[in-house]
Formats: C-alpha cells, sequence, structure tokens
C-alpha cells in the first residue's frame, strides 16, 4: 500500500471511530512511519517541537482574555452600545446582535465565548420584543462567525503557527473589512427580514446616558484596536499583546465595571486551560502530520490533482471553498486549520493567491462552519443558550447564509479586501 | 477486580484536578511574565532575556500535562458523527478499542521521549542554563499519564457497560 494511502486512510478510519483528533494525527503518522522505516524518535521530537513555540502561548492568552470579558461585564457594555448605534434602525435588536459581535468578536477573538455572553443577553430581549425565538438563535450564531475572522483571534495565531511564515499581524489587519464585511451583510439580511415580519425599531436612550454608555463600551472596543495595532506596528509580539489583554480585561472587570472579583478569575483560567491544552497538542500531533504529508509530497499531489480537474484559478478557489464548506460542517474549526493548512495552503500559493488571503479565506469558511449541522459548535451553543432546536434554529439560518457567502466569495476573489490594510500599515 | 478498578479510577478521579491546577499554574505565571516583558522593555528599558526559552519551555509542559488530563476527561476534541449511530454494545467497544490505541500511542511517546531526553541531556538551554533534556522530561511524564489514562478508561467503559454503571460515568 502507497504510504499516503496509508496516511490519509489511518487517519480517516481513525477520525470515524471516534479517536480523539488530536491522536488520529499522531497515531497516522507514526503509522506511516513503521511502513515507510522513519524513526517515531524524529516525530516525537517534530510533537515536541511543534509545540515548544513561545507565540503559541497567545493562543490560550486570548481564550482566556475572552472569557474574563464575559464574566467582567464587558458583554453587556458592549450590546448597550451597539443599542445606541443601531437600535433605532427596523429590526433594530437584530441588527444590535450583529454590532455587539463585531464588537466582542473583536475584543474576544472567541465566536463561541461571543455566542454564550452576548447572546444570553439579547436573545432573551429580541423574544421579550417579538422576535421568533429561532431566528434571534441563527442570527446570534450567525454574527459570532465575526469572532473568528475579525482580531484578534486565536485562530488565526493557530493558522500562522501552522502555515509557518506567515505574520501574525499581516492576518490581524487583513480580518477587519471581510469581518465588518459579514457583519453589514447580516445587518442587510435582518433589515431585509424585520421589514417583512414587521420587527419594532428601538428607542434611543437618553443623551446623557447614551454618553455613559458609549464611553464605556468605547473602553472595551479601543483595547482590541490597540491590541492589533501594537502587534502590526511592532510594539509587542503576539503573545505580549496577548498577556495585555488579560490585564485590561480584569483591569475592566475589577476596577472599571467592577463585575468582578480576582477569584472569580480562576474558574476562567481552568475552563480555558481545558480548551486550549487540548488545542495546542492537536498542534504539536499536527506538527508530525505536517511533517509526513510533506515528507510524502502530498501537497504536490493535491495540486495536481486540483490543477487536473481545471486550469482556471478562479474554479480551482471554487471548488477549494467548496470543499472547506463541506468539511466545515463535520468538524470543528482548530483541528481543520491544522489539517487542511498543509495540504491546501501549496496549492492556492501555487496559483498565486496570497498566505494571508487564503488564512481568512478559511477563517470565513470555517465560521460559516460552526453554523451548520450535524457539527456546528456555534450551533450547538446558541441552541442551549437560546432554549431551541437545531433543526428549527437551521431552517431560520437559511436566510442568512447567503450573505456569509456572498462576503466569502468577494473575499476569496477580490484579494484587496483583504490585502489592503496589510500592504499599507505594513508594507 | 471490579473494586481494583474503582480504587483506581478514585485515584485518577483525584489526580486529574491536580493537573489543571498545574497547568492553570503555569498559564497564570505565563500571563505574569509576558506581560512584565513589555514593563521592562518599556517602563525599565531593559528585557527579560531568559523569558522568551522559558516561555517556550513552559508552553510544551502545559501542553502536554492538559493533553494529558484531557484523555481522563474525555475532552479532547473528536468526531461523534458515526460513533453517535452505533448501537451501545459497538459503541463502548469502539470508544474502548480508541481508548487502547491512545495507551499505544503514550507508549510510543514514552519509549521515544526517554531517548529524547537521554539524547539531548549532554546539552545546555542557552539562555536558562538548564539541561536540554530536563525539558524534555514532561514527554515521558505526560505519556505515562495518557498511557494509564487510555487503559483505565477502555477498563471502564467495558466494565460500566456491561457491570450495568452508566458509560457517561468516568
Amino acid at each position: 500500500m502507497p504510504p499516503e494511502l496509508i496516511l490519509l486512510c489511518s487517519f480517516f478510519v481513525f477520525l470515524a471511530c471516534g479517536l480523539p483528533i488530536a491522536f488520529c494525527l499522531g497515531v497516522s503518522a507514526f503509522l506511516t512511519g513503521i511502513a515507510t522505516g522513519i524513526s517515531p524518535a524524529m516525530l516525537v521530537q517534530r510533537i515536541s517541537a511543534g509545540i515548544q513555540l513561545s507565540p503559541l502561548i497567545a493562543i490560550p492568552l486570548f481564550i482566556l482574555a475572552g472569557g474574563i470579558m464575559a464574566r467582567g461585564g464587558v458583554a453587556k457594555r458592549i450590546v448597550d452600545l451597539a443599542y445606541i448605534l443601531v437600535g433605532p434602525f427596523r429590526g433594530g435588536l437584530a441588527m444590535v446582535n450583529c454590532m455587539d459581535s463585531m464588537f466582542f468578536g473583536g475584543v474576544s477573538g472567541s465566536a463561541v465565548a461571543d455566542i454564550s455572553s452576548t447572546g444570553s443577553i439579547v436573545i432573551p430581549m429580541m423574544v421579550k420584543k417579538g422576535y421568533d425565538r429561532e431566528f434571534s438563535t441563527a442570527i446570534t450564531v450567525a454574527s459570532a462567525t465575526q469572532g473568528i475572522i475579525i482580531p484578534p483571534s486565536h485562530n488565526m495565531v493557530i493558522y500562522a503557527m501552522v502555515a509557518g511564515g506567515v505574520s501574525v499581524g499581516k492576518l490581524f489587519l487583513a480580518g477587519y473589512i471581510p469581518g465588518i464585511l459579514v457583519g453589514l451583510g447580516l445587518m442587510v439580511s435582518c433589515y431585509i427580514i424585520a421589514t417583512r415580519r414587521n420587527y419594532p425599531r428601538e428607542e434611543r436612550p437618553p443623551f446623557r446616558q447614551s454618553l455613559v454608555i458609549i464611553r464605556d463600551g468605547l473602553l472595551a472596543v479601543v483595547a482590541a484596536l490597540v491590541i492589533v495595532a501594537g502587534i502590526a506596528f511592532g510594539v509587542f509580539t503576539v503573545s505580549e499583546a496577548s498577556a495585555i489583554a488579560v490585564f485590561y480585561a480584569l483591569f475592566l472587570g475589577l476596577f472599571v465595571y467592577r463585575e468582578m472579583r480576582l477569584i472569580d478569575a480562576w474558574p476562567v483560567l481552568v475552563d480555558s486551560v481545558k480548551t486550549t491544552t487540548s488545542v495546542l497538542f492537536l498542534i504539536g500531533c499536527s506538527t508530525a502530520f505536517a511533517w509526513m504529508v510533506t515528507f510524502l509530497q502530498v501537497p504536490a499531489k493535491v495540486t495536481a490533482f486540483f490543477l487536473s480537474l481545471t486550469a482556471d484559478k478562479y474554479i480551482l478557489y471554487f471548488l477549494i471553498n467548496i470543499l472547506l464548506l463541506a468539511l466545515g460542517m463535520i468538524m470543528d474549526v482548530a483541528p481543520l486549520i491544522v489539517i487542511v493548512t498543509p495540504v491546501l495552503l501549496p496549492v492556492v500559493q501555487a496559483t498565486g493567491m496570497d498566505p494571508v488571503t487564503f488564512g481568512v479565506v478559511l477563517m470565513i469558511n470555517l465560521g460559516i462552519g460552526l453554523t451548520t449541522p450535524p457539527v456546528g459548535t456555534g450551533l450547538f451553543v446558541g441552541c442551549a443558550v437560546g432554549k431551541t432546536t437545531m433543526e428549527r434554529v437551521s431552517v431560520s439560518m437559511l436566510a442568512l447564509w447567503p450573505a456569509m457567502i456572498i462576503v466569502l466569495l468577494l473575499t476569496t476573489y477580490i484579494p484587496q479586501l483583504t490585502m489592503a490594510l496589510p500592504n499599507w500599515l505594513m508594507p | 477486580m471490579h473494586a481494583l478498578l474503582r480504587r483506581i479510577h478514585r485515584g485518577l478521579d483525584r489526580l486529574e484536578p491536580l493537573l489543571t491546577v498545574a497547568t492553570g499554574g503555569i498559564l497564570g505565571g505565563l500571563v505574569i511574565l509576558v506581560a512584565w516583558q513589555v514593563v521592562a522593555r518599556y517602563v525599565f528599558d531593559t528585557g527579560l532575556f531568559w523569558a522568551d526559552e522559558l516561555t517556550s519551555v513552559a508552553v510544551m509542559w502545559a501542553a502536554l500535562l492538559g493533553a494529558a488530563g484531557c484523555v481522563w476527561t474525555d475532552s479532547n476534541m473528536r468526531l461523534n458523527l458515526v460513533i453517535d449511530r452505533l448501537p451501545a454494545a459497538g459503541r463502548v467497544w469502539c470508544l474502548a478499542l480508541m481508548d487502547a490505541v491512545v495507551a499505544w500511542f503514550a507508549v510510543v511517546f514514552f519509549t521515544q521521549g526517554v531517548n529524547l531526553v537521554q539524547r539531548t541531556m549532554s546539552g545546555r538551554m542557552a539562555s536558562l542554563d538548564i539541561p536540554v533534556g530536563a525539558t524534555y522530561l514532561i514527554v515521558p511524564i505526560s505519556a505515562v499519564l495518557m498511557a494509564v489514562f487510555g487503559i483505565v478508561r477502555a477498563l471502564n467503559r467495558l466494565a460500566g457497560h456491561y457491570g450495568g454503571r452508566q458509560e457517561g460515568e468516568r
């Protein structure tokens, strides 16, 4: 049996049998190593080296910062800020839901943290004002995908680590325009739906109260801008930025909003430990898998396969998007990043796509995957928060996916949308 | 046999929170260390030359300790799409077999980890000035934990299924 087949078949068989994905990667690399006479010692060294990188600390720390912000009252301030900005439009609360995700996603970088924190505030508000429970949940889930596109995003850090040599600062800057476009696209969808269903407008709070809300909300939003600017202009590294984000989140929660005590940070830390150590181990095992993939020249063969299907790069990108959307329906974001990046990045690079653009395209695809059944983490969390079922929410999602797909295609085919900011600010 | 398994199970149940505390402690310490680097650079105009090396090593320790804990709590990400559609007995046997595969992986990880430690023990870290091999000690340590957790989980699943205990119970 050819070693490529041993690698891929063993991986997919173990995956289907329910072996944790990190071990699927490691075990299939070991088995292929045994079949090809490659010492497992080298693969173990690859796994250790893959997690012995200081920028990796940014992943747990960004998740920790997001958790502290959710616990410390940032989510409520951001919802209030969005309420003032877009509440008075027709279907204002649905738009608030989109805009708070734009802000909170920017601050926390986690779609799931966004759904569970802002969703638990906005969904009951929407239901109380007469919105369908399913639509309220669907828009919460769909808009939360901005969290992995708008920086800082720990998933972009994972991509940068796996892709190797891709600047995190450029990736962060590249995510702004597509992320905001996703939000705007969803807001347009909300407006159309709200007009048809006659959803209400909201009244803007009195001027003085509005000023206080804007001040409190901006204190949180500005943090994200400072973090991204600091990385982009070389003031601090991505790992330093993540540590600063943790301290800033603590500062807001403890001293500004005063909604948490220092002791409350421990359960959040334990939570992020459980979430992120499995991701870090996944990255380690993916390093051994990616090395084996490269050693067996799988990317070259996959590139040749895709180019044999079509010589037109635009059709090729379309096919890759279809593949990523299909994979996103059955797998979570982090595992997919570490599995598909070593295989597909060389393919798109061969056709001239910048790795930064591909990173953002990958994030949008996998973000949509979070919202799709049968395996959509965002959808699961959203249904739990919105107290509804996946089947019903999926029907409501049908009206929201077109906006996200349009932004995905625009991002894929118009590289300026991703590259304009990095080229301008980090030439 | 069941009584022995239950005692081991209770012992490992007490061990896992310690791993979480250790990993949480490492991450908490790194938050302070990494943020302090920024303060040291911009406020005191100096730098901690050893911080980057320590961070890299600490991330590896946290990742491997945490990953071992995740084997026990079954919180590593997996695809449930296929196994959820299997009949109860098939599902239990399939997952028990996968726990055994985890244990096999851990055994390879252990033996090669010991090799790695031995081969690198003579070298020293550039700024921390400790043996490189010492930093890799976590590889065999975490491997032992993963192997034990994997084997006990597999036995536990089978004992739970055939002994009438709920499968969800660790």
